[in-house]
């Protein structure tokens, strides 16, 4: 318990920067600040939240109710902005002559770029393609397959899957984002199978039909696709540098025959 | 667009604003603090939402009924409020504004470094603003919150289906508790847009500026007492302090991804997440109200009953954000209550903070029954 403890602390404080320019300001704090209820919010309360933290005892009955993955935001109770931004300008109000002011909130400043990381350097940010903030080869495919009034379900490749159902409720999948990721253990035959550099058609179109997929999207470049022309499905066009194969003889209408 | 963005407007800022302004000033005539105000209003919309979203959902019914009664309601407020701040102004409310705007603009010179430090604040705001339109964050977590929103804004339905897949199934109440996802739907829905559309562009336009609205009121608060009276010679005034705590904050936000677990982080790159909200605008809040109730313990003993009511609203709200929440809210309450209660050594905060902690309380026993 100790160690998992740790080791979500260890990954919440990153390299550590923050956390001790977090403690730098709590110690100044605790020195200069007189007002007993500021003392609470700011100090009292951050430290009873950091030794509950830590407590295993806390921690078991946490990881008993909830998912153990989310006790770091036991750490959100911590109000750790506003300790350092009023520590920051509780310093600077304590320097008397200008130059000094001056440079103390440069130095506030300074200590707060140094320690922190820039969100914006984040590998997951790229430029917004549009403004529903999906690929916009996404939009293409999707736009492409749908039939208004109805579903369409299509197995699409890995790199478009979490973002097909954010753009359209309409388009549906035989895998989701949960088979992406590993840790979860859930597995889909057909998603592993279009993973592969040279596509085995047989396999995946036979897969796709039991999974009742209309479509299937792959990437143009994609080697050994053509054999989906003998496997059940036929090419479509290729959009946004996607190949799209319709099942063959797929009803894809939105009159459907009343049941008796 | 600026349709889209005027509906934004109405149903982010006026509608929050008006419900603060409401609850703050009905039946009584003291002045309301148009940031305090907009922050409860925060709080009480959503905890509204909260209280007729999850009935619907567990009875299996669909959106256009939340969207109905939830706009019936939530307008109603919102123009109670409006009208009560139309008769303010007439009351001379306008005149006050006036005379002050001519005084701040006589000492325009004397006030020209915490002008500056306004600009550079409102600049960084500007610009955090901007990359939230500009920037696209990939984050695993939309591929299953968005087609929540989308379902419920477009088809209607409610938890119905497997958001990964569009698969049908059964309701899950570990997420149908926490409908943060239907309230961005009813967003979306309200401006016209697809639910992507409002949760990746338009919603980090406002809940991004609603975080340091709820920073500048705590800012407010913390810059009191000795330090900031600017009475020994060369101290520094809270109106040069509040800029600066300000552009702090803003630092401390742009350079708080020293991992991906901070509340910063999900601030600036996951915005329209509840966990996102629950961080960056619940947690504040409750910093922000228990700091007011220390106060209020301070000078008459206990905490006014109008303060626990927003404990509790706030707590409702936090719980439409994350499942979590009931349980987190509770414990940074009753924690804070304990200190206040030894510290003051009033024993009557902690039936306050235990009352506030009530709805929370509430969710998380239906969450672990059902």
């Amino acid at each position: 318990m100790w160690d998992e403890i740790l080791l979500l602390f260890k990954n919440y404080i990153g390299n550590g920067l923050a956390a001790g320019l977090f403690v730098l300001s709590f110690l100044y704090l605790l020195c200069v600040e007189k007002d007993r209820s500021k003392r609470i919010i700011l100090l009292y309360t951050s430290a009873v939240v950091l030794v509950l933290f830590f407590c295993p005892l806390f921690a078991a009955v946490i990881f008993r109710f909830l998912d153990p993955e989310t006790y770091y935001r036991i750490l959100w109770l911590v109000p750790m902005t506003a300790v350092i931004a009023y520590a920051g300008i509780r310093f600077v109000a304590g320097c008397t002559k200008k130059w000094i002011k001056t440079a103390a909130v440069l130095a506030v400043c300074g200590l707060i770029v140094l320690t922190g990381d820039y969100v914006y350097d984040n590998p997951f940010f790229s430029r917004a393609e549009n403004r529903f903030h999906v690929p916009q080869s996404v939009i293409h495919v999707c736009d492409a397959i749908v039939v208004e009034g109805r579903e369409v379900r299509a197995a699409f490749p890995d790199e478009m899957i979490p973002f097909v159902r954010q753009y359209t409720g309409i388009v549906c999948m035989p895998y989701g984002r949960d088979t992406q990721v590993e840790r979860w253990g859930k597995t889909n035959e057909l998603y592993e199978a279009l993973k592969e550099e040279v596509l085995d058609c047989e396999k995946i179109a036979a897969l796709a039909i039991r999974q009742e997929c209309h479509y299937i999207i792959v990437n143009a470049a994609k080697k050994g696709q053509e054999d989906f022309e003998k496997n059940g499905y036929h090419f479509v066009e290729t959009v946004a540098g996607y190949s799209i194969y319709l099942q063959d003889g797929v009803y894809l209408g939105i009159d459907f025959p009343e049941e008796e | 667009m600026i349709v889209k963005l005027l509906m934004l407007g109405i149903w982010m800022v006026l509608v929050p604003w008006g419900m603060g302004y409401f609850a703050l000033r009905v039946g009584r005539k003291n002045t309301v603090e148009a940031g305090y105000a907009f922050c409860l209003g925060y709080m009480l919309m959503w905890a509204l939402f909260q209280l007729i979203a999850v009935p619907v959902i567990i009875k299996e019914g669909e959106f256009p009924l939340v969207e109905f009664v939830f706009e019936a309601v939530s307008l109603t407020l919102a123009l109670a409020g409006l009208f009560l701040f139309a008769m303010q102004l007439k009351e001379g409310l306008w005149k006050e504004w006036c005379s002050f705007g001519k005084e701040a603009f006589g000492k325009i010179k004397e006030k020209a470094v915490p002008l500056f430090f306004w600009a550079v604040f409102g600049a960084g705001l500007l610009f955090q603003m901007a990359q939230a339109y500009l920037l696209a964050y990939a984050d695993g977590d939309d591929a299953f919150y968005i087609p929540i929103s989308l379902t419920a804004s477009q088809g209607g339905s409610l938890y119905t289906s497997i958001p990964y897949t569009g698969e049908g199934s059964t309701l899950n109440l570990r997420y149908g508790l926490a409908p943060f996802p239907v309230w961005v739907g009813f967003i979306a829905s309200k401006c016209r847009v697809n639910a992507a559309v409002a949760a990746h562009s338009l919603m980090p336009l406002v809940l991004i500026p609603v975080t340091y609205v709820l920073y500048l009121e705590i800012g407010r608060r913390l810059c009191s007492g000795d330090f900031c009276t600017g009475e020994k010679k060369g101290r520094m005034r809270k109106e040069t302090l509040l800029p600066l705590f300000m552009i702090f904050v803003a630092l401390l936000q742009i350079f708080g991804n020293y991992s991906i677990y901070p509340a910063s982080t999900f601030l600036l790159t996951r915005t329209r997440q509840g966990k996102a909200a629950l961080g960056n605008v619940v947690l504040p809040f409750f910093i922000l109200l228990l700091y007011k109730m220390a106060e209020e313990v301070k000078v008459r003993g206990k905490a006014r009953a109008q303060s626990v009511l927003w404990l509790m609203a706030a707590m409702t709200a936090g719980c439409l954000c994350s499942t979590m929440s009931g349980f987190l809210c509770s414990m940074f309450v009753m924690l804070t209550a304990f200190l206040i209660f030894l510290l003051y050594r009033k024993p009557f905060i902690l039936l306050q903070g235990f009352l506030g902690c009530v709805p929370g309380i509430a969710y998380a026993l239906l969450y672990l029954k059902l």
